[in-house]
């Protein structure tokens, strides 16, 4: 399979008055055409900034580094008038918060269709044109009367049928690689699996490559083919969705899957350290039941087992050769 | 929308009833003999005798009580008879007539060189957030809010008309006499227009759809067009609606200053003539004023937003 995107050791820290608070710490991962990603980890360990970096969309007071190719082109640098070009179209995004994600003041129906007309006013035919796709979509998206909910305004709309909107404006410009920002954190669980369908039926329909930015083990589970899991700022463990349910080997791949309700529901202890305080070892070392005296010092690379399986933890050291070059994280950020 | 409608008229009408008890018997309390003022006010000095005082006071009947003046008023107020002004001899109405469409003139000169000014500004500083028109545009706001409005006239006054000599003074002789009290009126509503304008664009510009209107591709300028303007206009006709009343308000001083002959002119000489009649009239006029450009307000704002056009009752 073709690779599409390339992420190649980015960093991103936000500069909060003089400092530099690092949140990606040499993040690195592949997506290929046609596959599902999904990056699992908890709130504010940094799916969403990896997501937004990708587009280009961090706050102003973001720096990043490292490099991001999309179909073999370098995008990161690329400035905001040529990468405007790529958004929508190439890469599309379907936000997270359905309920203010949507512009209040103008009917879903407008916001669908400008993802292809850009905003700009369109002859009839083509507008008729764009008219029955989103109809299309929205009846294959299974909302209910699709063609009275065009003019609808998002407050007369349910959680469901918006997040089904935001969907729909994801896959209207027909994009390679779609970014899909906790599709089910705000739903209860029947609208849960509902939307796990619609991401599942829209994998198979859609040929283009997702990145599932989640914290919901199951929908990741059903959905991805591969899943890529993020603790506190950096990735911790990347492998076939499979392998990495059944076979974690990160100690904190082990304590999200063991948490699972389905799983046990071991909760495990403690919490993720704040950016701006992180100690000189591995970052989970302070969690972690099998750390060792030289995981507190310093920071385990990324290891991989030769079948794309990659762990950064030092008990998987022998299995496999490093991945990346190792991180030193004070090089970037006190440069 | 006519229920909602024929509600807030009688809010209104109520309002009104209770602005001009306040007000008649605000004018009654005030120190001084009605009838010697308004001899005063009409001949000088030498008008206030006995004999004059005694057949004032019959004339306007002002030897009966109070509340029986209050309740004769009131009743013909319902009917529609404002009454006759004491000092000009002539019906209220018939004075107002004379004067509203100065007031109006000049009131809406002042709102729409404000808004002219002030959205646009405020469009720029919440754009240039933090830098250097931002700043510029805040110091200027600041400025303009805090200097009195009343010291402005006269300054506007010693510079434009006395020294360069491109205006006139006062008073009301063609569109370019419009301009200066226009000015002076719009100050205090241009600046907190602008800064309401700023504000509310910043806080739209903050939300989640904008984050999703730029993932979607969208230029920036469409961006602006069509999503923060339409969503940072509703709080600014709030405030616009506000602001009108204030502008009503300062009319009345700034008529003064630069002798316009609108409203506000004339309850000032009413008040100094303890002309009952007239001020009533004139405080009537502006309550009502004021109360329909709420009314308006309220109705552009549910026609705006569609949460309350389609959120139910409880929106």
């Amino acid at each position: 399979m073709e690779k599409l995107l390339e992420i190649k050791n980015l960093d991103v820290a936000f500069l909060m008055g003089n400092e530099h608070v690092p949140v990606l710490n040499q993040i690195s991962f592949d997506i290929y055409e046609n596959e599902v990603l999904a990056i699992v980890g908890e709130t504010g360990c940094g799916k969403s900034v990896t997501g937004s970096a990708i587009l280009h969309l961090l706050p102003e007071n973001a720096v990043t580094d490292g490099e991001i190719y999309y179909k073999n082109q370098e995008i990161l640098k690329l400035s905001e008038e040529k990468f405007r070009k790529f958004r929508g179209r190439e890469i599309a995004s379907v936000p997270q918060s359905p309920s203010t994600s949507l512009d209040p003041m103008m009917v879903v129906g407008e916001q669908v269709a400008e993802c292809v007309t850009g905003g700009y006013r369109q002859k009839k035919a083509d507008r008729e044109n764009i008219q029955t796709r989103i109809w299309d979509i929205f009846s294959h998206l299974k909302l209910p009367g699709e063609r009275k909910i065009c003019h609808a305004y998002p407050c007369q709309l349910s959680g469901g049928m918006s997040q089904r909107v935001l969907i729909s404006m994801g896959v209207i410009a027909e994009p390679r690689l779609l970014i899909v920002d906790e599709p089910t954190k705000a739903v209860d669980w029947i609208l849960r699996k509902e939307v796990v369908n619609v991401l599942r039926q829209m994998k198979d329909e859609m040929e283009c490559g997702m990145m599932l930015i989640t914290h919901d083990f199951g929908a990741a589970s059903q959905i991805a083919d591969r899943i890529g899991v993020m603790y506190c700022g950096q990735m911790v463990e990347i492998g076939k969705a499979d392998e990495i349910l059944n076979k974690p080997k990160h100690p904190y791949t082990k304590g999200l899957i063991d948490a699972l309700p389905s799983r046990g529901f071991h909760v495990m202890e403690g919490f993720m350290p704040s950016f701006s305080e992180l100690s000189a070892g591995c970052r989970f070392a302070p969690r972690c039941s099998r750390c060792l005296e030289r995981c507190r010092r310093h920071i385990p690379e990324m290891y991989e087992d030769g079948n794309g399986r990659q762990v950064r933890c030092f008990l998987f050291e022998e299995s496999g050769v490093a991945y990346r070059s190792p991180c030193i994280e004070e090089a970037v950020f006190n440069a | 929308m006519i229920k909602y409608i024929v509600k807030r008229m009688a809010t209104v009408l109520v309002v009104l009833w209770m602005v001009a008890t306040l007000t008649y018997f605000t004018v009654h309390v005030t120190p001084g003999d009605t009838a010697t003022a308004i001899l005063y006010s009409v001949g000088g000095e030498s008008a206030v005798n006995s004999d004059n005082l005694e057949r004032v006071r019959s004339k306007y009947d002002l030897d009966r009580p109070v509340y029986e003046q209050y309740f004769e008023w009131v009743i013909n107020a319902f009917k529609g008879k404002l009454g006759t002004s004491y000092k000009y001899n002539k019906p209220v109405a018939y004075m107002l007539k004379l004067r509203v469409p100065n007031t109006i003139r000049l009131g809406l000169a002042a709102v729409v060189l404000s808004i002219v000014i002030s959205i646009p500004f405020g469009i720029v500083s919440a754009l240039h957030h933090n830098r250097f028109l931002d700043h510029a545009g805040r110091l200027f706001t600041l400025l303009i809010s805090s200097f009195p409005s009343f010291w402005v006239a006269v300054i506007l006054i010693i510079i434009c008309a006395l020294k360069l000599k491109l205006l006139p003074v006062g008073g009301m002789q063609g569109p370019q006499s419009l301009i200066l009290p226009a000015v002076t009126l719009s100050m205090g509503m241009t600046a907190a227009t602008t800064r309401m304008m700023r504000s509310s664009m910043l806080d739209v510009m903050g939300q989640d759809y904008i984050w999703v209107c730029r993932a979607k591709g969208l230029k920036w300028n469409k961006i602006i067009t069509r999503h923060m303007l339409k969503n940072a206009l509703p709080p600014i006709i709030t405030v616009i609606g506000l602001q009108i009343g204030h502008v009503l308000g300062g009319a009345v001083i700034i008529e003064n200053i630069f002798s316009w002959p609108g409203v506000g002119g004339l309850l000032i000489d009413a008040i100094n003539a303890k002309d009952t009649p007239m001020i009533e009239g004139c405080v009537l006029l502006i309550a009502f004023g004021y109360a329909m450009i709420h009314l308006i307000v309220d109705m552009i704002y549910a026609c705006l937003d569609p949460k309350l056009k389609y959120g139910g009752e409880d929106a």
